[in-house]
């Protein structure tokens, strides 16, 4: 095993039991970048073994005024994630814990864009993306920076298609005047130096989900991690990542 | 330990092969992430006692405790699509998003999330963190814990369980912080591939 990869385990063991620093959270995510391959919850799924086998000597019954009121802000029955169900190409506005938001996605960016197949020029949704063969898929993790704590949701992309869209939840809005996200991707055979620019993007203010459409700029080929780093308004050419809001690794 | 957690550990142990697909089914946190009408209910009652009681550990000086069980749920509606049950059992899901948010939570309170009053020089002995010990219930990951060497041991249930950081334990135990912080990945590494019964030599050497 390496230093690094030492540094990097001890920092995931860190994260688990007291939490990272701002600082930690950085270099945390450097040494992701630097090990693609590496699982990065293995320290918190068996922290939580522990802690879940703790508690069972220790659980009182909640109140019923607290259960009512987590029942109440539970999702709907039927509102779960559906990839066969066509997602709409306008915005919507849900309950902040409604699944609903997952289907009614709401669009943005809906700019130029590269070809989903042949000379089919839309945008792709979601969905479409997924329907397709070759599609991979990552689920979006926290980057360090307070902008993506609380992400969730995935981000879906075709090798052959060279098609992809982000699809967040929980991502923080962004003030476009102030800074703007911007995505990066890391593939196989690419210096991870110089990722791919997956292009700018805002997340509005009020939207439980959010789908972006991804605008890469070079060819990408096989994706190895997507990460959306905080830029200054219209980005830049290569990041300092230092602000790193959200990555989403592909499972080897 | 109920009946249904000794289902849910075992399925931990052979969801890999998927042996036990067929007793997944009945999941709180499964048939939330299908949709299905009364996961909401169930998952309300298998787990916020749990949540409840870990967070009550973690901040035992708290009085949020009920905000903070309800940021779990939030956060638990929005990420039980991540559940893989071939690789944790669901209520160890659970306690892993209760744990984030407490530590993002103290965090950002900027706070350590100790659960325990800090009082250099006045560790309480192996014989308490035993108790401690003694103190989880009967499973895989204790039985894990338990294999482990006295100090790799001790050091653990401190950091997770009694909520020490690992400066405090190189402090209490008068041991340089790097061998404490060594200590503890490795004995984290050595359960791992015990549960998962990976080739240990990497992690030794």
């Amino acid at each position: 095993m390496t230093e690094r990869r030492e540094e990097l385990d001890a920092l995931l063991v860190q994260r688990a039991t007291e939490g990272l620093g701002p600082d930690e959270s950085r270099r945390l995510n450097q040494l992701l970048i630097e090990h693609p391959g590496v699982d990065k919850e293995w320290v918190d799924r068996l922290v939580g073994e522990v802690d879940a086998e703790w508690a069972a000597g220790s659980e009182t019954p909640l109140s019923e005024g607290l259960r009512a009121a987590l029942v109440a802000a539970g999702p709907e029955p039927d509102d779960a994630p559906d990839e066969a169900r066509p997602a709409p190409t306008g915005p919507s506005i849900g309950r902040l814990t409604s699944w609903a938001g997952w289907a009614a996605a709401a669009a943005i960016a809906f700019l130029a864009f590269g070809p989903l197949r042949g000379n089919d020029d839309r945008v792709p949704t979601f969905a479409e993306v997924v329907a397709l063969e070759d599609v991979v898929r990552a689920e979006w993790q926290p980057g360090g920076d307070d902008f993506g704590a609380e992400v969730a949701g995935e981000v879906v992309w075709s090798p052959g298609a060279q098609s992809g869209v982000m699809r967040f939840s929980g991502l923080s809005a962004n003030d476009p005047s102030d800074a703007q996200y911007q995505l990066w991707i890391f593939a196989e055979g690419r210096d991870d130096r110089f990722p791919v620019d997956g292009g700018v993007f805002d997340i509005p203010d009020g939207l439980d989900v959010v789908d972006v459409p991804i605008m890469a700029t070079l060819e990408v080929g096989a994706p190895t991690l997507f990460a959306v780093t905080v830029e200054r308004p219209g980005g830049v050419v290569v990041s300092s990542r230092e602000r790193m809001a959200t990555i989403a690794q592909v499972s080897e | 330990m109920e009946k249904g957690d000794v289902v849910e550990l075992a399925e931990w142990r052979a969801g890999r092969d998927g042996a036990m697909t067929t007793l997944r089914l009945g999941s709180p946190l499964l048939r939330l992430s299908r949709g299905e009408v009364g996961a909401v209910e169930a998952c309300v009652d298998a787990y916020g006692p749990m949540v409840q009681a870990l967070i009550r550990r973690l901040r035992p000086a708290a009085s949020d405790v009920e905000d903070v069980v309800q940021e779990v749920f939030v956060a638990l509606w929005r990420s039980a699509h991540r559940f893989d049950p071939d690789r944790a059992s669901d209520r160890g899901f659970v306690a892993m998003i209760t744990r984030r948010r407490v530590i993002d939570r103290t965090r950002r309170e900027e706070r350590q999330p100790s659960t325990v009053e800090y009082d250099p020089g006045q560790d309480r002995g192996s014989d308490e963190h035993e108790r401690t010990l003694g103190r989880l219930q009967a499973g895989p990951a204790m039985d894990a814990l338990r294999r482990l060497s006295e100090e790799r041991r001790r050091w653990i249930v401190m950091a997770v369980v009694e909520g020490y950081s690992h400066r405090e334990i190189a402090e209490r135990s008068n041991t340089p912080l790097g061998t404490v912080k060594s200590g503890i990945r490795r004995g984290l590494a050595e359960m791992r591939g015990w549960l998962e019964g990976e080739d240990m030599q990497e992690v030794r050497g």
